[in-house]
């Protein structure tokens, strides 16, 4: 293993008190996740799968995964036009 | 009519405070993955995921489990949505309800369907327009919208004009 990897690995073991093979562990785990999100995030920016989608993939709930994509800065793209005639829709129909 | 809601829009509709109060104009259904999908929060305490609990205990949002496995496969195949999004836009086509989704990818595939969209923005406009909440409230909710961070700027001030004018 490279130095600085075990650099990495021990100082997490300092920080968490916790041995080595634990620190790793943690590493790996963290790293999981981090791909995960930047996979899930990918995907739904590309257009090419939905919320909940996204959500399963990052191993988050919605919600999360709604304020990861909002800190993002990745808005709806809903238009003007579908917004006035969300309204006439909603309020028409009885 | 009935309103169908996905996770997403339930999610946007309880944070901004709206959820009850629409649940008493119109009845509400959502699937059983939309109920599963929002639950995932009660262990976290998110206030989504406990209101929609608590709707469903006092059945004022009712669930529906019976729905055509094919057709929510099919568009979650095709569109790349999860299972509660699939199994909003089957229910909506099947009962013939509107459908209320901010979710991109389930707007676009609901307009494939040829469903009408309605999104929490217009949700907000709409309640106001027909005097269910007043002018402070129906502005208040629009910022916490806005604080949320998922709409274009644009759409929220259209729908603080509206208030504002109406």
């Amino acid at each position: 293993m490279e130095p600085e990897i075990i650099a990495i690995v021990d100082r997490v073991s300092e920080e968490k008190k916790v041995d080595r093979t634990s620190a790793i562990k943690i590493l790996v785990f963290a790293g999981w996740k981090e791909l995960r999100l930047e996979k899930s995030l990918a995907l739904y920016k590309e257009g090419k799968i939905a919320v909940d989608k996204a959500a399963k993939i990052a191993e988050l709930t919605v919600s999360e995964m709604m304020e990861v994509i909002a800190a993002h800065g990745i808005k709806s793209d809903e238009t003007l036009e579908e917004y006035r005639q969300g309204v006439k829709v909603l309020m028409g129909s009885v | 009519m009935n309103v169908v809601i996905d996770a997403c829009s339930i999610i946007l509709l309880a944070k901004s405070s709206v959820l009850e109060t629409l649940a008493k104009w119109r009845k509400i259904i959502v699937t059983e993955g939309v109920y599963n999908e929002v639950l995932e929060g009660k262990n976290k305490k998110f206030l989504d995921a406990l209101l929609l609990d608590r709707l469903v205990g006092e059945k004022k949002i009712s669930i529906e489990k019976k729905l055509k496995k094919e057709v929510v496969q099919k568009l979650t195949n095709d569109f790349g949505l999860g299972i509660g999004e699939a199994e909003s836009i089957t229910l909506a086509l099947e009962s013939n309800a509107l459908m209320i989704t901010d979710n991109k990818q389930g707007r676009k595939a609901a307009k494939v369907q040829g469903l009408s969209l309605i999104g929490s923005i217009e949700t907000v406009t709409a309640l106001y327009k027909t005097k269910r909440i007043d002018k402070e409230k129906a502005i208040n909710t629009l910022k916490i919208l806005k604080r949320v961070g998922w709409f274009q700027d644009y759409l929220i001030e259209e729908a603080m004009g509206d208030v504002q004018n109406g």
